[in-house]
């Protein structure tokens, strides 16, 4: 961003002041350093934040923006781990801090309708009391918000058997780049017309800025069985994952994590994983008593068929909950393996898991650089995480180009680049590995009929023109700071 | 010249074309050059009806040849399938696996999976399973250009770009043709059966379901219906003025236990008479109900409502109440946990003491005054003259719709006139 373009963005301060009020806007530079990043490597220089606390108030700041053509960067809680929140090419970021009221709950319809602010898990802690919960819980579910779900249509691990925020989200009010504000479906589970709604969900915040979002409620499971399985080595669980599957039971969760996990996990919050063993299933069934139980009895017996170590079962809840205390505390844990990891997401199918675990252990060992996998292992979606030590010259370049070594090998055997952490900045330029030029191109589109000038988050989910790794990872290396790694 | 391939009694004046694979299907769309001329892509011509009167088109796009289930990974829960595939060829192979498609449109021997999806045909499996868009993982898509593009892929778990499948599950082939699908599936239950109930009245048929919905039981379909559908459908249920079909599977125990359930709410209730019907049995229920489609299929007129449970209560309060008082005959089937309402009535023959306008206007305005949308899917040619048969939806949405259906086919060389962006 040129200076004169930096200070056309200064003079506007008290525009936007006038909008949102005095207190919600920051340029101050010491405020503005809290924007620069996410949960991803990437790093962005936002020029001015706004907090503001309607769509009104947003469609105000957009039309401002758009006569002065500049960028704008809507933004949840920052938990992002592809840099989508990231001010790439700096402007104003308009924080959702402020919109986090629930709305409505309506019980008897079972949706809910929520402010793009609220953090994922409060509204299930909200509807709670009325034996409901909204199902996508991401692992950051306690930070993270439900505009930022939309924004990545993120999932969690009990997506496997309720799916994404594409599956739960039932309409939504939103305001366009030119200040419109309209609703892309309602509260109905159906309608005509585009899927409005549906094709703005996982845009990554460059379509359009949700506003309003009616979400559908879940029914609280009447039982629910957490069992742990140990295995001798990755590739028994990665099998026993596959016969789960193939047999055809989709349980609500189905987690997988590889000794490096178990080792950090334990040492982290001791939730009792088998020492010795060379993975562990987490697997989680929910639903009717009867059902629950049937299910967990047929899971066993497939799991027995790959010589487990230990087949552990959840007696209650505060059992239940120490198991999964070490799934969910593990990426936190790994910093005690290493200084830094790299977390790479890519999903494969799932009858491909003990060959694409295999390829990364080979690359492992080739690189030196130890990797840690964690996976939503019943939908195929891994997470390897790449350990390294960011003072050492070399590590950063090195552990990038394997990252994207692990997106070519997922795509390769049939998988995608992306899970559900979005393309973002991460891996805009590895999407040539996936999609043809013309599939980009008619994706390009799509922003086209939303928006001409590009001002909706600009410079994410494509490529940037190199379609090149080197450029992708040489790119990388100069936005990220110390420590910057998650 | 084939009958499926009159729409609204308009031929195609320069024939059809029958490609085979994405690449025929590709030339075929790039090579109408000509901005004047209408392209109409058909499959099984299961919901051709469908639309604003078509004035003209020139060419029909058969896709009835790229029938070809082009992967089945079955202990992945995933299959890739043509376009032109029908549903029950679709079915009768993911069966031997023990899966499904939990998609259940009407006439599946003829409907294919590509038609099904761009003109998003309702079935009644939607309580438990959701959408049928939730069950598209990946699609193939040719432009009006003939550009072959992608989206999405065999993985049950995807945010690689943008969605662009979403566009075109309801999108009645105005922005593109789908050429490819692929799909996540769901495991047969082992056990399959429907209870059925008889109420004298909605409102115990509204409290019933509310009751299951509030219940533990995981109904794979519910539905309510009237007793000219049961009529309709040679349903023995003589003393019931609505009848509620609740479908439950799973594996044994569980099985038995919802059936347990839904008995002990039905005790609740003074119902007329109550019945189960198993397996083979309940299949074939559902097959009737799902293949339903009015009076006369010339003649008849289809209306689909879509609301929220609650809102269908007083909806349909209000609409049985206007159809007493003009003495209409009119079929009505509902699904209370997903919002849903069909009703279909003779647009020629019926008994009412109105014209078929004013009824037609009227039902519309109720369902507006509900808060709820109307979309007229089946009419007699005659009167889709001027009609919009869409219902409104929002400007903004609609603007946007506009600019979408512009950027992908500027000549609206697919489908033009008849879908809800061509109206003025």
């Amino acid at each position: 961003m040129s200076q004169s373009e930096l200070l056309e963005i200064k003079n506007l301060v008290p525009e936007l002041k006038n909008i949102v009020g005095s207190d919600y806007v920051l340029d101050d530079k010491a405020d503005l350093l809290v924007y620069e990043y996410d949960g991803s490597i990437d790093r962005g220089n936002p020029v001015v934040i706004v907090l503001p606390q309607s769509a009104t108030e947003i469609s105000s700041v957009l039309k401002l923006a758009r006569s002065h053509s500049i960028p704008v960067v809507a933004r949840g809680a920052g938990t992002g781990l592809s840099g989508g929140a990231i001010a790439e090419h700096g402007g104003i970021v308009i924080s959702m801090a402020r919109m986090n009221k629930i709305l409505e709950v309506n019980a008897d319809d079972r949706y809910a309708i929520v402010e793009p602010g609220v953090v994922n898990l409060d509204l299930s802690t909200h509807v709670g009391p009325q034996g409901l919960y909204y199902a996508p819980d991401p692992s950051s579910q306690r930070a993270c918000t439900i505009g930022g779900n939309i924004a990545e249509n993120s999932g969690g691990p009990h997506c496997l058997a309720y799916g994404v925020t594409t599956n739960h989200v039932l309409g939504m009010e939103v305001v366009l780049a030119d200040g419109s504000v309209t609703w892309f479906g309602e509260n109905e589970r159906d309608g005509i017309g585009y899927d409005l709604r549906g094709i703005t969900i996982g845009s990554e915040g460059t379509l359009a800025i949700v506003t309003k979002i009616s979400v559908r409620l879940l029914r609280s499971p009447e039982h629910v069985k957490t069992m742990l399985m140990a295995f001798e080595t990755i590739e028994d669980a990665s099998a026993a994952v596959t016969g789960i599957i193939g047999a055809g039971m989709v349980p609500a969760a189905l987690e997988m994590m590889d000794h490096f996990c178990i080792k950090a996990a334990e040492e982290a919050v001791g939730a009792g994983y088998p020492e010795g063993a060379g993975a562990v299933l987490l697997v989680e069934l929910d639903g009717l008593f009867e059902s629950v139980e049937e299910e967990s009895d047929e899971i066993e017996a497939i799991c027995r068929e790959f010589g487990p170590l230990e087949i552990r079962v959840a007696d209650d809840a505060m059992e239940r909950e120490k198991l999964w205390s070490g799934r969910k505390g593990v990426l936190g844990a790994l910093g005690r393996l290493a200084p830094n990891y790299y977390l790479v997401d890519g999903t494969i199918p799932r009858t491909k898991l003990v060959d694409v675990l295999k390829q990364i252990n080979e690359l492992s060992e080739r690189s030196g650089y130890p990797i840690a996998n964690l996976l939503h292992a019943g939908d195929g979606n891994l997470h390897p995480s790449i350990l390294f030590d960011e003072r050492k010259p070399g590590d950063v370049e090195n552990i990038l180009a394997i990252g994207a070594e692990i997106l070519r090998i997922c795509v390769e055997s049939g998988g995608v680049l992306s899970g559900e952490h979005g393309i973002g900045l991460e891996k805009q330029d590895q999407m040539p590995l996936m999609f043809s030029d013309e599939d980009m191109a008619t994706m390009s589109l799509l922003k086209i009929a939303f928006e001409t000038e590009d001002l909706l988050n600009p410079g994410k989910v494509f490529p940037t023109g190199a379609g090149c790794g080197d450029i992708s990872q040489a790119r990388a290396i100069a936005r990220v700071g110390p420590g910057a790694y998650i | 010249m084939k009958t499926k391939h009159i729409v609204d009694g308009v031929q195609p004046s320069e024939g059809a074309i029958h490609p085979k694979n994405r690449d025929e299907l590709s030339i075929a769309l790039s090579d109408v050059l000509d901005s004047d001329k209408v392209v109409v892509p058909i499959g099984g011509a299961t919901r051709l009806q469908i639309g604003a009167k078509i004035p003209k088109y020139d060419y029909a796009l058969d896709l009835s040849g790229m029938n070809q289930l082009v992967a089945h990974n079955s202990a992945d829960l995933t299959c890739v399938a043509q376009a032109g595939a029908t549903l029950k060829s679709l079915q009768d192979v993911l069966k031997e696996q023990g899966q499904f498609l939990a998609i259940d449109a009407a006439f599946p021997e003829q409907a294919t999976i590509g038609g099904i999806l761009a003109s998003n045909a309702p079935g009644y499996m939607r309580w438990q399973l959701a959408h049928m868009r939730d069950m598209v993982i990946g699609m193939e898509v040719v432009l009006p250009s003939g550009t072959i593009t992608k989206s999405g892929g065999p993985v049950v778990k995807n945010v690689s770009g943008y969605d662009m499948a979403r566009l075109h599950i309801g999108g009645y082939g105005t922005l593109g043709v789908i050429s490819e699908i692929s799909f996540k599936l769901t495991p047969l239950p082992r056990r399959q059966g429907t209870f059925i109930l008889g109420f004298q009245t909605e409102n115990d048929l509204h409290n019933f379901s509310e009751e299951v919905f509030r219940s533990h039981v995981m109904p794979l379909a519910l539905a309510g219906i009237n007793s000219e559908v049961t009529k309709e459908l040679n349903l023995k249920f003589p003393a019931s003025l609505y009848l509620v079909l609740v479908r439950i599977g799973g594996r044994q125990m569980a099985f038995l236990r919802q059936k347990e359930i839904l008995s002990q709410i039905a005790n609740n209730y003074q119902y007329a008479h109550t019945e189960f019907f198993e397996e083979d049995s309940s299949d074939v229920l559902w097959e009737k109900l799902r293949d339903f489609r009015g009076y006369n299929i010339n003649t008849s007129i289809l209306g689909r409502v879509f609301s929220t449970p609650t809102r269908l209560r007083g909806l349909l309060a209000h609409i049985s109440e206007y159809l007493q008082k003009i003495e209409l005959k009119v079929a009505l089937s509902v699904q209370p946990g997903f919002g849903t309402m069909e009703f279909y009535f003779d647009g020629v023959s019926n008994s009412a003491k109105v014209d078929v306008e004013v009824i037609m206007s009227e039902i519309h305005r109720i369902v507006l005054e509900n808060n709820s949308h109307l979309n007229y899917e089946q009419l007699p040619t005659e009167l889709k003259n001027g009609f919009n048969m869409w219902g409104p939806i929002n400007r903004g949405s609609l603007d946007l719709m506009k600019s979408l259906r512009r950027t992908y086919d500027p000549t609206r060389k697919l489908n033009r006139g008849r879908y809800i962006t061509d109206s003025e």
